[in-house]
């Protein structure tokens, strides 16, 4: 009887961050082009390069990635249709054209992609209930109104599209818990209530979340190991 | 020697396995490239659903070749008649059924396989339902197949009895299921509305809901799911939106206006208009207290020029008007008066009000305390008291609140920041809970608060101390509009980021608290009547004198240093 807590617990973890070993990681990367992970991971590659980039500008080494060759990358991945690709020879979708537009802001680069063509492709995926779907085969999900919003916000175009809409949707995933899933009567997740959260915030609709109720769900994922799970019984995962 | 086992040596495994990937990597760049190849040539056969069924059955999240294969599929099921679309729709199912037993949790085998539903000339939903519970089986929490169901229930019609049902089924075979819960939650009230339209469930309904959760948390005290079920059961109430408080100032002439709810004022928003001596005034300027956001619950605009000294008892009335109500405030300023207000005679709503009747809750109290005798360090049962007791009576049990409060810090320590913000919270709220936020003069200092909750509430308060306590943020104080003089001694104040634009604020107290950098200070630049002010006991005395200091605030006469 009761519930075995899953939980990672590891006695031999150093206890300080090493900065270093982190920097030397991701800049091996670049020159890791055949590697099997590199290869395997080709369809979120866009997002790959966004989370490498800005890990290396939060530790002040930004300067040792090789910025001309990134820029070249991205404006091959953007597709007539506006949108953009996670690498070549990919669909354009939702959440590397985000990716992409968060790159080029980081290099303070927009200027090489065709920015009126991302912001048709955005405006074109929103739907009726002002949701937002990835791409033309229609996949709905609250990470996609995140995207979105974030990706206008970010190109100052947020008029292209129904942000009321896009807001009563976001509002219409929130739950019991003050969380919120990817659609209506989802169930809450850390990552989805990351999106929601960044609507509202970039809407300024931030007071519509019971924001200490949420507060309290979100600490509960603290497990004892000092790890963070997704929701509530999971594995520390984040 | 024969019969001996080779055993391979570690450098050897990791070659081997290098290897292995090495040509898996081949294998998936050459099948990518002729599917791509293939795909440009706009071929829509029977081999690129064979290689793109390879490469996916291995790497279901490569999402291009999920398009590649739907072109395929459309295109067959356009040419195909309707007996053998149906049979390639059948295969696609076991297909996509094989992928999900490797891969249960990939966005992309759900989403092809909706997709695939919506096109079948004849799905069968009650197969679709039963592989939902044969994957729920194998693991119940996974969100993907819980809004695969979803979707089926929504596309077959399946009633939401038939889906209560199933949470039951779930949950009497297993209590420690979040998810069913958390579904029932959402089926509850549709199907077993409550009569007063609040969208809760019906009472009689609720009341077997506390039973079966308390048979879940008596069985099982640490599973969270029916701990996190039961605090949705309290309900929290709705807050409905009214007129708090309607305050009037001659000097300077002014309104506030206090909502119990943010709105947004004016266009596509909330109307609120005035009137003084029974005219309307035009082009009435509303500014909220949280001047970086549209939406706020305190408002305030100017009367220049519509109010007179010296005159005889000034009428001043205020009309909001918004889709959820509609409500008329009058306030008078009697003929010698600088100041007025009219405060509504609701009391004041705690944050853990809830739906539910006194005697449930009395009632869960009771069945809480027998767990807390079973188990006394289980935090659940003690979080639960506390917000059982708040939501019976939050003066009553004042003490008992603060007991188990502590308690909670220390037996689940991790957590003990939220809980001392709670705490605050909940003294705040006492204190409101008294009607002392009408006097002129509040006093907070020495309740080891940690953060400032409801500062609109004080909004019409002129003298304030909160000394003696754990602040390290001001921001919140950007709603006191009418404070003069305000004490934060003995704190662990940073920065006055939150004071500036305060309109009233002569005389401010900074005594023994961080404030290290010169820019702690410039946000009081923008007090404009600011003319007292100690920072005795701060970092920042150490490195800047007064003339240095007084260049930031120039406005000032008296400074303790």
């Amino acid at each position: 009887m009761g519930t075995a807590a899953k939980d990672v617990i590891d006695v031999q973890q150093p206890n300080n961050l090493l900065l270093d070993k982190h920097v030397e990681y991701i800049c091996a990367y670049e020159n890791k082009k055949d590697d099997y992970e590199y290869v395997m991971t080709e369809y979120l590659r866009m997002s790959g390069i966004y989370w490498c980039i800005t890990a290396m500008d939060l530790m002040g080494h930004l300067h040792k990635m090789t910025a001309e060759d990134i820029i070249k990358v991205v404006k091959k991945c953007q597709h007539e249709c506006g949108g953009v690709s996670p690498s070549e020879g990919h669909d354009p979708h939702l959440l590397y054209t985000l990716s992409a537009v968060q790159i080029l802001c980081t290099y303070d680069a927009l200027d090489v992609v065709d920015v009126d063509g991302l912001v048709l492709y955005v405006s074109a995926l929103q739907q009726e209930d002002g949701s937002f779907v990835g791409d033309m085969w229609g996949e709905v999900d609250t990470r996609f109104s995140f995207c979105a919003l974030a990706c206008l916000a970010l190109l100052h175009r947020l008029d292209a599209v129904d942000v009321e809409k896009a807001i009563e949707f976001v509002l219409s995933c929130k739950n019991f818990d003050g969380g919120f899933g990817t659609k209506p009567g989802s169930e809450s997740h850390a990552g989805q209530i990351y999106c929601c959260l960044g609507v509202l915030a970039i809407t300024g609709r931030l007071h519509e979340v019971d924001a200490d109720l949420l507060g309290w769900w979100l600490c509960e994922r603290q497990l004892p190991s000092g790890g963070l799970n997704g929701k509530c019984l999971d594995l520390a995962f984040f | 020697m024969h019969g001996r086992l080779k055993v391979r040596t570690t450098a050897e495994q990791q070659e081997l396995k290098r290897q292995e990937r090495t040509q898996k990597l081949n294998k998936f760049q050459a099948g990518f490239n002729r599917a791509s190849q293939k795909r440009l040539n706009k071929e829509y056969d029977k081999e690129s659903l064979l290689i793109t069924g390879q490469l996916l059955a291995a790497n279901p999240d490569v999402s291009t070749l999920w398009n590649y294969r739907r072109e395929i599929i459309q295109h067959l099921l356009d040419v195909k008649p309707k007996e053998e679309a149906q049979l390639l729709c059948s295969e696609e199912q076991e297909f996509l059924e094989a992928c999900l037993r490797v891969n249960p949790k990939s966005y992309g085998v759900w989403h092809h396989r909706s997709w695939l539903l919506n096109k079948m000339p004849t799905p069968d939903w009650k197969t679709e339902l039963q592989l939902c519970n044969k994957f729920l089986e194998y693991d119940e929490r996974n969100f993907h197949c819980w809004d695969y169901r979803r979707f089926v229930v929504k596309q077959s019609g399946v009633s939401a009895e038939e889906e209560l049902e199933f949470t039951s089924d779930k949950i009497s075979s297993n209590f420690s299921n979040y998810s069913s819960w958390y579904y029932r939650s959402k089926l509850l009230p549709v199907v077993h509305p409550s009569p007063d339209g609040s969208g809760r469930a019906a009472e009689d309904v609720l009341l077997k809901e506390f039973q079966l959760v308390q048979n879940a948390f008596f069985t099982d005290p640490n599973d969270q799911s029916a701990w996190f079920y039961h605090r949705w059961l309290l309900g929290k109430g709705e807050q409905k939106l009214e007129v708090d408080c309607l305050y009037v100032s001659l000097d300077p002439p002014k309104i506030i206006v206090r909502l119990t709810k943010p709105v947004k004022v004016g266009s596509n928003g909330v109307a609120l208009s005035v009137s003084v001596q029974g005219k309307q005034l035009s082009n009435v300027h509303w500014q909220n207290s949280a001047s970086s956001s549209l939406y706020g619950s305190l408002w305030e605009c100017s009367l220049q020029d519509h109010l007179v000294h010296g005159s005889d008892c000034q009428d001043i009335a205020v009309e909001l008007n918004s889709s959820e109500h509609t409500q008329l405030v009058t306030c008078a300023l009697g003929a010698d008066q600088s100041e007025a207000k009219a405060v509504s005679s609701s009391s004041f709503c705690c944050s853990e009000m809830t739906a539910a009747k006194t005697e449930t809750l009395t009632n869960e109290l009771e069945s809480c305390k027998q767990l807390e005798e079973l188990e006394p360090n289980n935090k659940w049962a003690l979080l639960t008291i506390v917000l059982l007791m708040r939501a019976i009576d939050p003066l009553r049990y004042q003490d008992d609140t603060s007991r188990y409060i502590e308690k909670l810090q220390d037996v689940d320590s991790v957590r003990r920041n939220y809980y001392r913000d709670l705490e605050s919270k909940y003294k705040i709220e006492n204190l409101l809970e008294r009607r002392l936020h009408y006097e002129n003069c509040v006093e907070l200092n020495g309740i080891a608060l940690t953060a400032l909750y409801y500062m609109e509430y004080l909004a019409t308060v002129s003298e304030i101390d909160f000394s003696s306590n754990k602040l390290s943020s001001l921001g919140q104080c950007c709603h006191l509009r009418c404070v003069k003089c305000l004490v934060l001694d003995d704190n662990v104040i940073v920065s006055c980021d939150g004071l500036q634009g305060l309109p009233l604020l002569e005389d401010l107290s900074l005594r023994n608290n961080n404030i290290s950098t010169i820019e702690g200070l410039q946000p009081l630049n923008a007090c404009a009547q600011l003319r007292k002010l100690a920072i005795n006991g701060n970092p920042v005395t150490q490195t800047h004198d007064c003339e240095q200091l007084k260049l930031v605030i120039p406005q000032l006469s008296y400074l303790s240093h």
